[in-house]
């Protein structure tokens, strides 16, 4: 079968500084990722890449088969036009650091603005699946607060309901807890667990939580320097990591016993 | 008391034609305001250049003489306008002028985020202005756009020396008549005053209406 995410030889540079500097990588369809990786790295940029929310300077990018940047058109691949940039970035959804929710829309109305507008769904039926994903996350009761008068927790979990509604086949996940206080990240990290345990969607997670990366991926990547440097088996990366590097940054979050 | 009973009905008509130009205009200066803004932040050259040098011209020049230019010199061009038309057209253009730098800045004052989070939900970049970053930006230009207004409202006496008989040229008109200047410019400087005091209450309401609506 095609792998959901396609990455050759894929660069990225801002101005000077080159951010990814050639990545491969190929996740099949209902796999859970987990990436980590010492800041700066280009974890972001990576996974704002595959949003489609920045292009590679070099390289090849594809979902589901299927470049976002450049379409067939009498033959010959041609940059894409808007209608098929957004027909790939569909099939794809994310979660940020800081939330991003609409200030000036309530819990509700955020989960239901892209179901209305972009899935064009009855206004009914937006709002059934709207309530829907809002009390799957615990959060039935707020769905009428605005984003100023929720906790950082509630405000993150309306975001995952936000992006789950769209029911996108890969969902990307950028630390979604480090903006959150210590004692809200289980609650968050559950959620993520529950979701990749159902292995209906593909999952690329962003995080420096080692033990949940280690208990609910099936696979790490370990990013330096705009490198993989190591991709493979939790197990292996964190108890037999294969570099240096790898086995250094592990031992420095993890400890040397872990 | 004296002063509006005496002078505040003649005046009435002057009042009425300043607040008529000066809605006018504003609407004009809104449109003008959003246009040149948005234009500003286009992503084609052409538009970005187009809006700057409109912003620039009618910032950089005086009002008064872009009124002469519209009544007295266009007509050398084949075009000619009403002094009506004139007023209303400098008015608003040059209000909006200002504007467009107040919308431009409410726009760019929108986190980058907010742009992502539209994007990740697919949404187009139409949906994603007129439905994620206008109504976040309309706060922010709803105080600065009140103050245009209030200078809008001052500088529309400049129509006066159009011909155009507002509140200030009627003034004049009544004080060659009756001499009684102190009592006319009063009423007329009171008349300004309540219409301003009715901008500023507007735009209060406004921005109460929408912090209602999106608390935070
Ligand atoms: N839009 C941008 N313009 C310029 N430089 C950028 C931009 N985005 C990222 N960078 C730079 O690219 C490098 C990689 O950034 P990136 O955010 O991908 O790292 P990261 O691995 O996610 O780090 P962190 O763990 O701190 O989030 C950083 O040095 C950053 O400053
Ligand atoms: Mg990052």
């Amino acid at each position: 079968m095609n792998p959901i995410i396609r990455l050759r030889g894929v660069h990225k540079a801002y101005g000077e500084l080159a951010v990814l500097r050639g990545i491969d990588l190929e996740v099949p369809a209902g796999q859970t990722v987990s990436v980590i990786g010492p800041s700066g790295s280009g974890k972001s940029t990576l996974l704002r890449l595959l949003m489609t929310l920045d292009r590679p300077d070099q390289g090849v990018l594809e979902i589901d088969g299927e470049s976002p940047w450049t379409m067939e058109k009498n033959g010959s691949q041609q940059p894409a036009d808007e209608r098929h940039l957004r027909q790939v970035r569909g099939k794809v959804g994310m979660v940020f650091q800081h939330f991003n929710l609409f200030p000036h829309m309530s819990a509700l109305h955020n989960v239901m603005e892209a179901l209305l507008r972009v899935l064009r769904l009855p206004r009914t039926e937006a709002e059934a699946r709207a309530r829907e994903r809002l009390s799957a996350v615990g959060l039935a009761d707020k769905a009428d607060a605005y984003p100023a008068h929720l906790s950082g927790g509630q405000k993150q979990r309306v975001a995952i309901a936000r992006a789950l509604a769209m029911q996108p086949k890969v969902m990307l996940f950028d630390e979604i807890t480090s903006a959150l206080d210590p004692e809200l990240v289980g609650g968050i990290l559950a959620l993520l667990h529950e979701m990749s345990s159902k292995r209906t969607m593909t999952m690329v997670i962003v995080t420096h939580h080692m033990r949940f990366a280690e208990s609910c991926s099936d696979r790490v990547v370990f990013f330096d320097e705009g490198v993989i440097v190591e991709d493979g088996a939790p197990k292996a990366i964190f108890h037999e990591p294969r570099h240096e590097r790898t086995r250094r940054f592990v031992d420095a979050i993890l400890g040397p016993e872990a | 008391m004296n002063a509006i009973n005496n002078f505040g009905p003649p005046l009435l008509g002057g009042l009425a034609v300043t607040i008529g130009i000066t809605l006018a205009a504003a609407v004009l200066a809104v449109v003008a305001a959003l246009g040149g803004g948005l234009a500003r932040l286009s992503y084609y050259r052409v538009v970005r250049w187009t809006a700057a040098v409109y912003v620039e011209v009618f910032r950089g020049t005086s009002t008064l003489v872009q009124l002469f230019w519209f009544y007295f010199v266009l007509p050398f061009f084949g075009i000619n306008l009403s002094a009506l038309a004139a007023g209303i057209l400098v008015l608003g253009l040059n209000t909006g002028a200002y504007g467009a730098e107040v919308v431009r800045g409410a726009i760019v004052a929108v986190p980058r985020g907010q742009y992502d989070a539209a994007a990740a939900l697919n949404m187009s970049r139409l949906q994603t202005l007129y439905r994620i970053v206008l109504p976040q930006a309309a706060l922010a230009m709803l105080p600065p756009a009140g103050n245009l207004m209030i200078e809008l409202l001052k500088n529309s006496a400049l129509v006066s020396l159009i011909t155009i008989t507002e509140l200030t040229f009627t003034a004049q008109l009544l004080r060659s008549e009756t001499l009684r200047s102190a009592e006319i410019f009063a009423v007329v400087l009171l008349f300004y005053f309540l219409v301003a005091l009715c901008i500023t209450g507007a735009f209060r309401l406004a921005e109460g209406k929408l912090k209602k609506s999106a608390p935070g």
